[in-house]
């Protein structure tokens, strides 16, 4: 997950570790080693009572049932809105309605972000989060997923690809302008694309885009042509990754403020820049020309509110209570049990949006002991009990991930779902027969007498402390939660040198993921995300090839082997399906949301309800 | 006196560049480095391109870091006499920039923090000694003892609660609205004015029985005249070194309160530097907070003269 959200994460973690520690602790408290099984087992009974009293059984179920119709090559339907116990749950980017569509011009939206704006300059954008923060109303995207797996036009109305896959032909379209009046055609497409290339800049997340490319041609004033250097059938869904999508800034405006763009951005977005105050907020002012929404929006014209605001509040209980006074119409949140006081707010709608990709996991790591053992690693698996160590964010209430690709996700699999039912005496069971014995202390040792210790650092996350009481007293396995700093945990992550990383993973494309976490060219290298040290040469060719595979239908097959061997190999603990929460006070917000498949929320649709104004 | 000021100016210059030097190396003694930080931000499992060491390396070398601690310093230091503090590795904001903005609000509410500390602090403490071990002292000295022990965080959180959402009146989101400096003051201030009622009251006490303030009274001077102007003004003596030295704590009491009250404010652009290793932002906060610190002493050591005649400075 991104580092620059890392001081507001540890205060959202703070406030969710009392819950999931608690609940585990509560249960296992005061026990030996020797009878921790039934103990854990207890703990699984008593989440499911726990959830019987708050919803009925049947929603959790029917969650268990929508997993099973999913099919492999995904597509959008109403079966992507449900329930997991007081929220609706959406997946696969279906936009929802806040209140019934009775749109309102003027006004003002204010948004709360978890998030820290990093840099509004597309050049220079670290990460999605800048766009997540509050900066996407300032700008389009060229192509982006609609409601489901297939790109949907936006600032390019059509596009062509060639036989060979290699050369890109996107049809601009023609009346689309700056917020400082000057025109958006291929030449100023050309001009950022031709910025992200030049090697004397440092570009942020767009460098992964710019490295695929041999060159930019604009051959006519509304045709943008792209050559890539090698075959990469993902290029397209590159362009929409990152949470936002490539964006483009006014050449003109590039031209005058240059390094400093980032604090006078001009994009071609419903809404134009008024004022950042850095750690504070944005302020955005209508952009009244605009009229060029794109098809999944409702409003194509000009954005309905006057004036959209994001604060970037990084301290959980100040933003929860700016959301409690009125201060704040909606806010982007991931904690289910920090929202807890809202549940019976009938003002307030609470909404999950479920990403593509991959569940909330634990990476294991290969190579050091006692991981490098598969069965080691099997055996966490079967013992981890997914539903309490996650229930201090989800309270129980997520989708509980039994592999490393979620629905929705090209490559999907929902066979694989099975492959490690929890189960503590079957963990048991595999660890005695590798000759794992227990030693008078209840921990396990291996034959030379070394202790069977895995670590998973605590960053702070919500999951090392529960993990470790699950872990210890299920099989015996120690688990050390070392409270290590993110900058620290970082640099040891990349020397491997961790057992354990908690992570999530976004994308529509399961061989966009597993390419980036599992590839060996990966390992080391910061941006990938890849810890396991796990050297397969099937693995790394069946994801070379994925790369260049145009048919979805066998580029998920191949996905799906993969993800087998990942699987088999149990490099990784799934956890739970979880996402965006999305509160939103519907006395001061109202319309429809949508998010595609960002944890992004596109504003067309959203107008100001504030009396107020 | 203007001899002894240049003087202690010019003993800050090795002060100030020891402590730039120590932060410069140990920020680059630390485990994790600022780049690998940047990247591991990137979200790269959304993009299918892997990122590839040279692009790592590139980013490395465009900050320099490629190169050896000193060599690094020298640069560093050229860049800030030519008044260059270099920009955010993470906003690319010109830190110099970042100071302009941030310092002000910083400045602002530290002042209205001490300006609670000060007015309460004071007040309370002379009161509490004039009507001492009587029920308003003991009060006094209760409410002290509670304003010095409640963390700021919390009771900012109960202030929002209750001012913001119960009652309303005060704006959750402080911002930069002048109503919204209120609770922050508040918040900030009253660990500062509980230490300095305690304070005040025991100075006060000690000074109440010396015998001037007997003779003050025997010429018939008014009660108010003696307290205010005679004792009083003896009793602040040791009060103004502390105010010193609080003023350094209330500066860094900001960085929680800004938070909380999602205020701006170098306070949240500083913690958040330090955990991404933003290096120039780091190093140029910690030197503007040592030039605060110095500067803070030596006012607060000329301003000893003002308030005791005695007290003459040597050079």
């Amino acid at each position: 997950m991104t580092v620059k959200k890392s001081f507001s994460r540890r205060r959202l973690i703070q406030t969710g570790l009392v819950g999931g520690v608690g609940a585990i602790a509560l249960a296992a408290c005061g026990e030996t080693t020797t009878v921790e099984t039934t103990k854990i087992q207890e703990v699984e009974v008593e989440r499911i009572v726990t959830v019987t009293e708050e919803v009925p059984v049947e929603v959790i179920r029917e969650v268990e049932v929508i997993r099973e119709v999913e099919v492999m090559a995904p597509a959008a339907g109403p079966e992507n809105t449900f329930s997991i116990g007081p929220i609706t749950a959406v997946r696969m980017g279906a936009a929802r309605n806040l209140t019934p569509w009775n749109p309102r011009r003027g006004g003002t939206i204010v948004h709360g972000s978890p998030a820290t704006i990093n840099n509004l300059d597309p050049l220079h954008m670290p990460d999605g989060w800048s766009l997540m923060a509050g900066g996407q109303p300032l700008y389009d995207g060229l192509i982006a997923y609609g409601t489901g797996p297939t790109l949907q036009p936006w600032l390019a109305e059509s596009w062509e690809v060639s036989d060979d896959l290699m050369t890109y032909t996107f049809h601009l379209r023609n009346d689309v302008k700056f917020h400082d009046d000057t025109p958006f055609n291929a030449e100023a497409a050309k001009f950022n694309f031709d910025l992200w290339m030049d090697p004397a800049n440092t570009p942020g997340a767009v460098a992964n885009i710019a490295a695929q490319i041999e060159r930019v041609e604009a051959p006519s004033e509304f045709d943008l042509v792209i050559v890539l250097k090698e075959l990469n059938v993902f290029f397209l869904n590159d362009l929409v990754a990152n949470q936002g999508g490539v964006v483009f800034a006014s050449p003109a405006a590039i031209e005058k403020y240059g390094e400093d763009l980032t604090r006078n951005p001009v994009g071609t977005g419903p809404f134009k820049f008024r004022e950042w105050k850095e750690n504070l907020s944005l302020t955005l002012d209508r952009f009244d020309d605009y009229n060029w929404g794109p098809p999944w929006a409702r409003n194509k014209g000009p954005a309905f509110p006057d004036t959209f605001i994001s604060y970037e509040m990084t301290d959980v209980a100040a933003k929860m209570a700016a959301f409690e006074a009125g201060e704040v119409g909606f806010m982007q949140h991931y904690s289910l049990a920090e929202l807890q006081p809202f549940f019976s707010d009938p003002g307030t709608s609470i909404h999950l949006h479920l990403i593509p990709g991959q569940p909330w996991y634990l990476q294991t790591n290969a190579s050091l002991f006692p991981t490098d053992d598969v069965v080691v690693r099997r055996a966490l698996i079967h013992a981890t009990d997914r539903g309490t160590v996650t229930r201090g964010v989800t309270l129980g209430f997520g989708a509980l991930a039994g592999s490393l690709l979620v629905p929705g996700t090209v490559g999907y699999n929902p066979e694989l779902e099975g492959m490690y039912e929890f189960d503590i005496a079957k963990a048991n069971q595999l660890l005695d027969d590798a000759g794992y014995a227990r030693g008078s202390d209840g921990f396990r040792y291996d034959s030379d007498g070394n202790l069977l210790e895995v670590d998973f650092p605590d960053t702070p996350n919500p999951f090392s402390q529960p993990y470790k009481l699950n872990i210890e007293a299920a099989i015996g396995i120690s688990v050390a939660t070392p409270n290590i700093e993110w900058g620290t945990a970082v640099e040891g992550y990349l020397k491997g040198i961790h057992t354990h990383k908690w992570q999530g993973g976004v994308g529509m494309e399961g061989g966009v993921v597993m390419n980036t976490v599992y590839n060996s060219k990966s390992f080391g290298v910061p941006g990938n995300r890849a810890f396991t040290w796990y050297y397969d040469d099937e693995l790394d060719a069946l994801l070379d090839a994925v790369k260049q595979e145009p048919d979805i239908t066998k580029r998920a097959e191949i996905t799906n082997k993969a993800h087998q061997i990942v699987m088999d190999q149990a490099l990784g603990i799934p956890l739970v399906e979880w996402g965006s929460l999305f509160p939103a006070n519907t006395s001061l917000v109202g319309g429809s949301v949508f998010h595609g498949i960002s944890q992004t929320p596109y504003t067309f649709d959203l107008y100001s309800l504030d009396e107020n104004d | 006196m203007g001899k002894y000021l240049i003087f202690r100016l010019l003993a800050a210059i090795p002060v100030l560049l020891g402590v730039l030097i120590i932060v410069f190396v140990l920020l680059r003694l630390i485990p994790g480095d600022p780049v690998d930080i940047i990247f591991s931000g990137r979200g790269g499992g959304a993009s299918s391109a892997r990122t590839t060491p040279e692009a790592v390396e590139a980013l490395r070398a465009s900050y320099n870091l490629d190169r050896s601690i000193p060599v690094q310093f020298v640069l560093y230091v050229k860049d800030v006499l030519t008044g260059d503090f270099g920009r955010s590795f993470r906003t690319n904001i010109q830190v110099g920039d970042l100071i302009k903005e941030l310092f002000p609000q910083t400045l602002q509410l530290t002042l209205a923090g001490m300006g609670v500390a000060l007015f309460v602090g004071i007040l309370a403490g002379v009161i509490s000694a004039i009507r001492h071990h009587t029920w308003i002292d003991y009060v006094g000295q209760f409410v002290a003892v509670f304003g010095v022990s409640i963390p700021d965080f919390f009771f900012g959180l109960v202030m929002i609660f209750i001012f913001g959402i119960w009652a309303g009146w005060l704006p959750a989101i402080s911002g930069d609205k002048p109503i919204g400096l209120v609770m922050p003051a508040i918040t900030l201030g009253v660990s500062s004015a509980a230490i300095l009622a305690r304070l005040t009251r025991s100075s006060m006490l000690d000074v109440m029985s010396r015998d001037f303030v007997r003779t003050a009274r025997a010429k018939g001077l008014v009660e108010s005249i003696v307290v205010w102007r005679h004792a009083l003004r003896n009793a602040l003596i040791p009060v103004v070194t502390i105010i010193g030295l609080q003023f350094g704590s209330l500066l860094t009491g900001a960085i929680v309160v800004e938070v909380v009250f999602t205020r701006q404010g170098l306070g949240f652009e500083l913690v958040n530097a330090i955990v991404t290793r933003n290096y120039p932002v780091v190093q140029a906060f910690v030197m503007l907070a040592s030039v605060v610190y110095v500067v803070m002493n030596i006012f607060v050591d000329t301003l000893y003269t003002y308030i005791d005649p005695r007290v003459r400075i040597q050079t």
